[in-house]
């Protein structure tokens, strides 16, 4: 019996995991096929889908404008994120629990909620340029994920090593930078690329902040699926897996996946 | 020697509403080991903490062989810390642990190789350098603690319960290694600590602190046979205390009558004054000759416990009341029962009196 109900579980566990991938890993052989329309199995095999993707108008520049957009809000994030955090686990402020709670509640919120919300406050303070409500928005969607994960590290964080490195010679922001930066890097790294993800592919805030010039990735894929739904979506798809597996590598190097997970 | 090397002078320390240290002075000479020894709150951390720059005091003064560092921050005053848990930093090796005040204090690699090699040495650890400080063992890792405080020659050294992440037999050891290793270095040391056994074992002299203040500073000798009051006699050693009335007083002498009996003890108080009576149990002898220089008491023995070393036997008033007495005898006499009555003395010079 009980045999048969690990194995039951084995089960569930493996045809979940097919759930998950199965449609992720299937758009990768669709990438090379040789039709100009998305049919599994792929017939043929071609690179031409790789080889269109620099001529797709717009998609390289909405890469390239998503990747800066996450990359700065990722950073912007970080920096404020990590001040906040220190001054919630650290300082004597009342309310510290509610404001922690309030800090990762973007998290909770409907992404139209927070797009409506944002377009009306960056009209209301009159800022039309597209690309620094996208970062200011960006911020907000990142902000979440590096303060849930900063806080959980700091938690775990013994401060009397911030004393130590004082008594030793460092200024406070000096003994910060030595010694608690390196111990929660962990915190940062997967933080980080939970919220660069969650900018890269974010869709329902971006969408009410674009124009037509400043467009980021996932919303000029809409775009470019609605007029022509050609194999080109899976090689962008199948170069973004690609990326997204060499930086897990990199950061299983830097910390190790289990130390991530772990936080 | 400089007798005050290191001077606090009227500290006063607040958190809110809570007064933590009261007009506080304190005088340390040189080269000198001091326990600030007393309960959880009584001040003794936060006393620390200001003399080592991670907390300002409100008023008062703290100088350091003359300087006065009162406004200076942590990093600015040269004043070694060894921590409760140690706070050794994991994501560094042993010896950059060791190697990171000197690395902050701007001294090259190179020039820091032979300096953290040197301290390594002195707490015999030499052929641990490479290793994670998560690798080490309790007692090991409070010898990298003590080096990576001392590399940097502080004109101070300072022990926040260095001894009570370990347990009992290496803290015994740790505490006789470490006194003499402070010795040789010929530094300046104060100890936290609320263990009074170890502040015994490991100081020149005691503060005990009592709600911000000290109590009495003085050396443990002093300190275990002539405490200043009776939270001082509470707090170090075990003691038997009896309670009672003065009858009269003489010459110094008083006569006290208690549950047991009357005695005599050197105090000059006021007859009629309510008194507590104290004596160290290794003072009592049993079934004594008459003698002049003794105060004699009877009592029924209501439990005798075997300690290895020494034997400890609980006596009984003949009167009913609350009031034991505790006697410690190294060597157990034979056909000692409980239920038995007895009797029992001690010296009265070895009787202590307050005011209750």
């Amino acid at each position: 019996m009980e045999r048969f109900a690990k194995g039951l579980t084995s089960f569930a566990l493996f045809l979940t995991i097919a759930f998950l991938l199965l449609p992720i890993v299937v758009v990768i052989p669709v990438s090379f096929t040789e039709a100009p329309i998305f049919a599994f199995p792929p017939e043929g095999f071609s690179l031409q889908w790789y080889g269109r993707i620099r001529n797709v108008d717009g998609l390289l520049s909405a890469l390239g404008l998503s990747a800066q957009i996450a990359a700065l809000s990722t950073a912007i994030s970080l920096l404020l994120g990590t001040l906040c955090a220190i001054a919630l686990v650290r300082g004597r402020l009342p309310g510290a629990e509610a404001v922690a709670t309030f800090m990762v509640s973007p998290l909770m919120l409907p992404g139209l909620v927070l797009g409506i919300a944002m377009l009306q406050a960056m009209r209301e303070l009159g800022l039309r340029d597209a690309w620094f409500s996208l970062l200011i928005a960006h911020v907000v969607i990142t902000m979440p994920f590096i303060m849930r994960t900063v806080l959980a590290s700091l938690s775990l964080f013994d401060f009397a090593m911030v004393d130590a490195a004082r008594t030793l010679g460092c200024s406070y922001p000096l003994a910060i930078w030595r010694v608690l930066v390196p111990n929660i890097l962990p915190g940062f790294v997967s933080g980080a690329l939970f919220a660069f993800i969650a900018s890269f592919d974010n869709y329902p805030v971006s969408m009410f902040l674009v124009d037509v010039r400043t467009k980021t990735l996932p919303i000029q894929l809409l775009n470019y699926l609605e007029i022509s739904p050609d194999p080109t979506l899976a090689a962008v798809s199948t170069l973004l897996i690609l990326l997204t597996i060499f930086v897990l590598f990199l950061c299983d190097r830097m910390v190790g996946l289990r130390r991530m997970s772990s936080i | 020697m400089q007798p005050d090397y290191l001077v606090v002078s009227g500290a006063d320390k607040r958190f809110g509403a809570a007064t933590v240290l009261r007009d506080l002075s304190l005088s340390v000479a040189q080269g000198e080991f001091v326990s600030l020894l007393g309960p959880s709150g009584c001040g003794k951390t936060t006393l620390l903490r200001c003399i080592a720059g991670l907390l300002h005091p409100d008023r008062g003064r703290i100088t350091v062989g003359g300087r006065d560092i009162t406004a200076l921050a942590a990093h600015q005053r040269n004043v070694g810390v060894v921590f409760q848990n140690y706070a050794l930093f994991p994501h560094l090796t042993v010896a950059e642990n060791i190697a990171f005040g000197l690395r902050a204090r701007g001294i090259s690699k190179a020039e820091a190789g032979p300096r953290v090699a040197e301290a390594l040495a002195l707490v015999r650890m030499e052929v641990h350098g490479d290793k994670p400080v998560t690798a080490l063992s309790g007692g090991q890792q409070q010898r990298v603690a003590v080096a990576r405080a001392l590399v940097v020659r502080p004109s101070l050294l300072l022990l926040d319960e260095p001894f009570s992440a370990l347990d009992r037999k290496l803290r015994e050891t740790m505490q006789v290694e470490l006194k003499q290793l402070l010795r040789e270095v010929g530094i300046t040391a104060i100890f936290v600590t609320h263990d009074q056994e170890e502040a015994l074992v490991v100081s020149d002299r005691v503060a005990v602190m009592n709600a911000g203040q000290i109590e009495q500073l003085t050396d443990p000798v002093t300190l275990y046979h002539a405490p200043a009051s009776l939270y001082v006699l509470d707090f170090v050693g075990q003691s038997t205390k009896l309670s009672g009335k003065v009858l009269s007083s003489s010459d110094g002498m008083i006569e006290v009558q208690t549950a047991f009996g009357v005695l005599r003890a050197p105090a000059s108080f006021m007859p009629g004054s309510s008194v507590a009576v104290a004596v160290r149990p290794e003072a009592m002898v049993l079934a004594p000759e008459a003698d002049a220089a003794l105060n004699t008491l009877r009592g029924q023995i209501s439990d005798i416990s075997f300690l290895g070393s020494r034997t400890q036997i609980h006596l009984n008033a003949p009167a009913e009341g609350e009031d034991r007495v505790i006697l410690e005898l190294s060597r157990l006499p034979a056909g000692l029962a409980t239920g038995q009555e007895v009797s029992f003395g001690f010296r009265v010079t070895d009787t202590m009196a307050f005011l209750a």
